[in-house]
């Protein structure tokens, strides 16, 4: 597939439009994300004998109770948007993005519990990681650590989102399987150029 | 036609893309440039958190008087005390969030990553940043005036809604950079 400006605006523009009502059903299934999160993270919690657990706070924050050192209580507070945003972003980036529309919507339902457990999987590494390093907001790996939880959400959708449209934005032939359906001499290139196979990519 | 020695890209009508070797190669790209994506934006983390609360205070005050500058243009009385702007409209602290210096780390993340020389990258990465700050801008205003006239949807608004338009313009900033470059090296090779 050629991808020209016009594409590009067509996916932009898609993109944005699709983003409204991604976002309206990411609000309204929030809450058992962060019940199905709490719930199972509270399991590995248990199992491995660590001074955490997770509740969900009245304003919808999630609320990690863990043990200091000095045996004193600690209360950190995540807005669940900055963990769980990439499954309202990645709904509307592959909704826009160019292929039949049965394929998108298989991606999208595919994708939203894949992603899930990822989220789980990035904030138990953090909240591990932020542990080891006592939580001193003043230590730059905690601060690291902090700031990668702060944008995973995004940085998730984009990366799944790369790896699910990948062929979407390659060039015509480049996810075919090697050897197989090999265009003529004078066949059309694939590539879009117009051109014959023999003058373009085949010359 | 001369087919160029390097392809600078991977979304491009690659030379040759059809061939077993070229497909190697251009599946090794599209591994090679995730790789380089994450270790860029992890380092650009690493970077901003060596730079501590003082570069932070910086940022947030900086886009503050932006912001305030923002919305004096367009009529509101604004000034910014610090990290806090009022205006007529409304009172907003600017926080970390809402500078856009995770957009930006990801989009230069991105052009890094992108199999190219480096002249396009600097001239992508200097007007994606341009374009990055604007963005901003016209999301802090924007909600500025979202929390002025409707209070109740002011934190779906800025939690969900420009958060994910602005990964969004990212991406489509990105990918507009990437076929732009790949234009103008189709124009020179042929």
């Amino acid at each position: 597939m050629r991808l020209d400006l016009r594409r590009v605006c067509v996916f932009g523009l898609s993109a944005v439009a699709f983003l409204p009502l991604s976002a309206f059903c990411y609000a309204l299934l929030l809450p058992y994300y962060e019940q199905l999160l709490t719930a199972l993270a509270n399991v590995i919690f248990e199992s491995a004998s660590s001074p955490l657990s997770i509740t969900i706070g009245t304003d919808g924050h999630l609320v990690v109770s863990r043990v200091s050192e000095t045996g004193a209580g600690v209360q950190e507070s995540y807005d669940p948007n900055v963990l769980f945003l990439n499954l309202a972003i990645l709904p509307a980036l592959l909704l826009a993005s160019p292929g039949k529309l049965v394929h998108r919507m298989r991606a999208v339902v595919l994708s939203v519990p894949a992603l899930l457990a990822l989220n789980l999987l990035l904030f138990l590494v953090l909240l591990r990681t932020r542990l080891c390093l006592s939580g001193d907001p003043d230590q730059s790996l905690c601060v690291w650590a902090w700031g990668i939880l702060m944008t995973s959400g995004q940085v998730t959708a984009v990366l799944a989102w790369a790896l699910l449209s990948r062929h979407a934005f390659l060039p015509a032939g480049s996810n075919r399987r090697v050897g197989a359906g090999e265009p003529g001499r004078n066949d059309p290139c694939p590539c879009g150029s117009a051109r014959k196979y023999k003058h373009c990519c085949g010359g | 036609m001369r087919l160029p020695r390097r392809s600078p890209g991977l979304i491009q009508n690659m030379p040759g893309s059809s061939r077993p070797a070229s497909l190697k190669i251009l599946r090794g790209r599209i591994w090679g440039s995730w790789l380089i994506f994450i270790g860029a934006f992890l380092t650009m983390h690493a970077l901003l958190a060596w730079a501590g609360q003082p570069g932070w205070e910086a940022l947030n005050e900086w886009t503050a008087r932006l912001t305030a500058v923002s919305l004096n243009l367009l009529g509101a009385e604004a000034h910014a005390e610090g990290k806090i702007v009022r205006s007529s409209l409304v009172t907003i602290e600017i926080i970390r969030g809402c500078t856009g210096i995770h957009q930006i780390m990801m989009y230069v993340s991105a052009v890094i990553a992108y199999p190219c020389r480096w002249r396009p990258k600097f001239i992508g990465i200097g007007l994606g940043i341009v374009a990055l700050l604007l963005v901003t801008q016209v999301r802090v205003v924007s909600l500025c005036y979202v929390g002025s006239f409707f209070p109740a949807h002011f934190e779906f608004a800025h939690m969900v809604l420009w958060q994910s338009l602005a990964v969004i313009i990212t991406v489509f900033l990105w990918i507009l950079w990437a076929i732009t470059m790949t234009r103008d090296h189709e124009t020179r090779s042929s």
